[in-house]
């Protein structure tokens, strides 16, 4: 934890009063934080952060990618490093999957983003998960309860709001914290898991190759099923006029997707080569009477990554 | 540490060592700031330009134990000041006020008007330092106590310490004549001040005080003047540093700023003729330079000494 003296220089360049980012917060959830310790309304941090540079778009406010937002700067101001700014975003992660410098907010959902939230998450420190903000997660992990994205009051929420305090809704000012909790079903709670845990493999192992293998893997195994593509459940969502139908299908949110509901596993991404003579490990073992046979010697190597995961990630291998 | 002069292949430049030394008039500078700070009292305290005010101000903030930590919250129990300069209304005390605590986002002046009050109580500021405070306008003085009373009442109830450090000159004390005004806002700014000593002015060092401190300039130049003895002019320097040249009031006293001048001019001239301490001739030709001369014209003409930059082999 950074503490700095008033001799310090660096007292100049900091906000009055600091915050440090917790465990899997999002970006906006700082910034609300950054406020509220700092006696600002809601978005003035945001908004001083454009200040400095350029105008937000609606792309940057996602904040989930947070491309073009000043995060070396918010670092420096909350005196903390950048990588545990960058750890409020998707932005690293997304970045070495898709190979890209300056990742996209399409990269992870083609569909326009909807703000939701778990009000036991702020009840009890002021905390918004960076997973809650994943496409198709719609319950808290930690609360088993449903995201809520509306106030009592019927006003949509929205993480910044130039007249309202952080944490509350512009209209009725009700604290988010008291917004009502409802329990989510447990068939939901395990769906969700299950995608989590492919996200999470995502992040951890993701490289260019694991996508592409990922895509092929879910493309041939629709053919094989003789689905013409896979559905989505929020198909009827927005999608912006700019995203190609390739963005939309090879988005991280319609991968993970796709892979649940094909009922494909890490290790059935790690393994897969081609049609054949792959099938899924859970349908078949493969067996080799050639001692030194390179087809299983390739397969060991590439589960070789889960395995060393060890027990403790079972969620990643399920 | 300073080094601002030639550097020469023979010898290394002569480095002046600019730490803050707790002298006499420190100690009763600091005192009174911190019986304010502790009483929580209002006073305008006034010393001579040069006495060493913003110095002694700088090193009790310092060790006020002010700190930003992201757990234990924003400490500033004395925030210090300096007062706007060319006048300006409120907002400029409110933007000063501000800077204090860092960066402070842009927001509208009322808005930074009420935050300035949550963030002085979240600091748990205690001790309100004002320096050049014969510098502050009606405005300012007016938002002060806006201010201060905003923290008196509920709900944060905070007493706050306010002290108002003037430069003066003279028998004059800085705001003294716009507190004695019969307008109810000055009668009520008068009425805040201490009891006991509303106007406080802190005079220079005595004869036996400048001894002790020339005592640590020889500590402090003793690695660059090995046989340094300067306590023994200890005298000499106390008559020409109030000489009515420096000390036009006539206060029979030495401000640090003059002491510090005097020792240190004499000493680098002494450390570039190869000395090991500072004779008589030199001593007086620089208070002689500081009290004659001081307003010279110094015609600067030729070509500056060829500077010797130190050569590095690289390999």
């Amino acid at each position: 934890m950074p503490h700095i003296h008033i001799s310090d220089p660096a007292w100049q360049t900091t906000f009055p009063f600091l915050v440090a980012p917790m465990q899997d917060e999002w970006l906006t959830g700082l910034l609300l934080r950054c406020d509220e310790t700092n006696h600002w309304g809601s978005g003035t941090t945001l908004t001083h952060l454009f200040r400095v540079d350029e105008k937000p778009t609606q792309q940057h406010l996602s904040l989930i990618v947070a491309s073009g937002v000043k995060l070396d700067y918010l670092a420096a101001a909350l005196a903390v490093p950048l990588r545990s700014i960058r750890a409020t975003t998707y932005q690293a992660e997304l970045a070495r999957l898709y190979a890209v410098a300056d990742p996209q907010m399409a990269l992870l959902s083609p569909t326009s983003f909807s703000f939701r939230l778990c009000p036991a998450c702020v009840a009890e420190e002021r905390r918004l998960l960076r997973t809650l903000v994943l496409p198709h997660i719609t319950a808290c992990p930690y609360h088993r309860i449903a995201l809520v994205s509306t106030c009592l009051c019927g006003t949509a929420l929205r993480p910044f709001h130039r007249q309202a305090a952080p944490f509350a809704c512009p209209k009725c000012r009700l604290d988010w914290a008291k917004l009502p909790c409802q329990e989510a079903d447990a068939e939901r709670i395990e769906r969700e898991e299950k995608l989590l845990s492919y996200y999470e493999f995502f992040w951890t192992y993701g490289t260019p190759e694991i996508l592409a293998s990922a895509l092929r893997l879910v493309y041939d195994s629709v053919v094989e099923k003789g689905e013409i593509r896979v559905p989505l459940p929020d198909e009827n969502a927005q999608v912006s006029p700019s995203n190609t139908s390739y963005q939309r299908t090879s988005s991280l949110g319609y991968l993970v997707h796709a892979l649940w509901q094909l009922d494909l596993s890490p290790r059935d991404i790690l393994m897969y080569t081609g049609p054949l003579p792959w099938r899924s490990m859970k349908w078949l073992t493969f067996q080799c009477p050639e001692p030194r046979c390179p087809y299983v010697s390739m397969l060991r190597d590439r589960t070789h990554l889960l395995d060393e995961a060890g027990d403790d990630e079972e969620g990643i291998n399920c | 540490m300073m080094s601002d002069h030639p550097v020469s292949a023979a010898c290394p430049a002569f480095t002046i060592q600019d730490c803050f030394l707790e002298t006499a008039f420190e100690a009763r500078f600091q005192g009174l700031l911190r019986s304010a700070w502790e009483a929580r009292t209002w006073h305008v305290i006034a010393a001579l330009p040069g006495s060493g005010k913003s110095l002694g101000i700088a090193d009790l903030t310092h060790q006020s134990n002010s700190h930003k930590h992201p757990r234990r919250g924003t400490y500033i129990p004395v925030l210090a000041i300096r007062a706007p300069k060319n006048g300006g209304k409120d907002l400029a005390m409110g933007m000063a006020l501000c800077a204090a605590f860092g960066i402070v986002p842009a927001m509208p002046w009322y808005v930074r008007r009420s935050w300035l009050v949550h963030a002085l109580a979240e600091a748990e500021v205690q001790c309100l330092i004002i320096d050049d405070a014969q510098d502050l306008n009606l405005a300012h003085l007016a938002f002060l106590k806006e201010l201060t009373d905003n923290l008196a009442a509920p709900p944060y109830e905070r007493k706050v310490s306010l002290c108002l450090v003037a430069a003066h000159t003279g028998t004059a004390i800085p705001l003294k004549e716009i507190f004695s005004r019969p307008d109810t806002l000055w009668r009520q700014f008068r009425r805040r001040l201490d009891t006991e000593r509303p106007f406080c002015v802190v005079v220079g060092h005595t004869e036996e005080e400048v001894r002790p401190i020339l005592a640590a300039f020889e500590d402090l130049y003793r690695s660059q003047l090995p046989d340094l003895q300067l306590c023994r002019w200890t005298k000499s320097i106390f008559t020409w540093l109030t000489h009515a040249t420096l000390d036009p009031d006539g206060s029979k006293r030495v401000t640090m700023d003059h002491l510090t001048r005097l020792v240190t001019s004499a000493l680098r001239r002494s450390y570039e003729q190869g000395g090991r301490d500072v004779d008589a001739n030199i001593l007086a030709a620089t208070a002689e330079h500081m009290i004659l001369r001081r307003d010279e014209i110094v015609e600067i003409s030729g070509r500056p000494p060829d500077r010797a930059l130190l050569v590095t082999e690289v390999e």
